[in-house]
């Protein structure tokens, strides 16, 4: 459900689209709730299902704040209404949406938790955990505008109705200010297209379904 | 890429709006105070309100100068390469420190 697309190593021709398209198949891991609409409604068990996708549409929406430095600000990507929350869900449950995000020029560092709190980019040793208060801890996991240009978005994130809220954190580092203000400002320009994506589910998928189909992980796929 | 030419007769001139996608680069400043008699100290101000974030709840109006520069009485000046690194995050506004009509400042920018 959160994905940062490594640089190619060679270059396919004719290209493949970024996005999905209509008519991928798309499968739901294994570990995805049993309880999210998007598969209760279309289905009675939600893991490891099958969806045809039968409509997309590329919606692009961009977001600045303005943040101080050694300061932060989350986005919420949920539709739970918080001074922090953008409405980047679906509302409805046979909807999956692509998320591209990317970024402006600028001086910050991007963390991503879900749910709350919990960061995506933890490691294994029970201290590395991403802290913006950490002089250190500050780096671990955060992405920063390279890795995500705006004009060439690697960062996917997937989203279905009712999932847990994906919260990201943009952090303006110190270091960053003037001595008579005290401090300065940053400008976190993001770029994002929301690829919508209609589903309908595929009931018995053939072996060649199974085989191109490109699953979506859970949060705790990704994160052990 | 968007200019603008003003004078002096305000106090202040706002020289672009704050754009919500983006930052505000100046590319050229070209300060004409050849018809006047007295230097021209201008300070250029970037005004935004920034967001809500964990420190500080309740931003208010902000206001940082970016750029102070005195131009002498009876002089032309281009202003390009100290304008190289410069970023504008909300609006432009230019004050000079005495009200002159015959100064005139032609604004270059672009969108970042």
């Amino acid at each position: 459900m959160f994905t940062q697309k490594p640089s190619p190593i060679a270059v396919v021709s004719p290209g493949v689209p970024a996005l999905l398209q209509k008519n991928y198949i798309v499968k739901f891991s294994n570990n995805w709730p049993s309880t999210l609409p998007v598969t209760r409604q279309i289905a009675d068990v939600t893991q490891g299902k099958y969806f045809k996708i039968i409509q997309t549409n590329q919606v692009p929406y961009d977001l600045d704040y303005i943040i101080p430095a050694n300061d932060f600000r989350d986005v919420d990507f949920s539709n739970t209404l918080t001074n922090f929350n953008i409405n980047l869900y679906p509302n409805s449950g046979n909807t999956l949406y692509e998320i591209q995000l990317g970024f402006k020029q600028s001086n910050f560092l991007a963390h991503f938790m879900i749910p709350a709190g919990e960061f995506l980019s933890r490691l294994e040793q029970a201290s590395m955990i991403p802290n913006t208060v950490d002089a250190r801890l500050r780096y671990l996991g955060a992405r920063k505008w390279q890795d995500s240009p705006y004009d060439n978005k690697s960062i996917y994130i997937y989203t279905i109705m009712n999932m847990d809220a994906l919260i990201m954190r943009l952090f303006v580092d110190s270091g960053f200010g003037v001595a008579a203000l005290a401090t300065d400002f940053e400008k976190v320009i993001t770029g994002i297209i929301v690829n919508k994506c209609k589903l309908v589910e595929i009931v018995t998928p053939n072996e060649y379904q199974e085989k191109v189909a490109k699953e979506i992980p859970y949060y705790t796929d990704i994160r052990w | 890429m968007p200019s603008l030419v003003i004078n002096f007769a305000a106090a202040t001139n706002v020289l672009a709006q704050e754009r919500g996608n983006c930052k505000i680069k100046p590319s050229t400043i070209f300060i004409d105070n050849s018809g006047c008699v007295d230097d021209a100290q201008l300070t250029f101000n970037d005004i935004f309100t920034p967001d809500i974030t964990n420190g500080v709840p309740l931003p208010v109006l902000t206001t940082i100068p970016r750029l102070n520069v005195t131009i002498p009485a009876g002089v032309c000046q281009s202003l390009e390469d100290s304008l190289k690194d410069m970023e504008f995050l909300g609006t432009v506004s230019v004050t000079r420190g005495a009200l002159n009509a015959a100064c005139l400042l032609t604004f270059m920018y672009d969108f970042l």
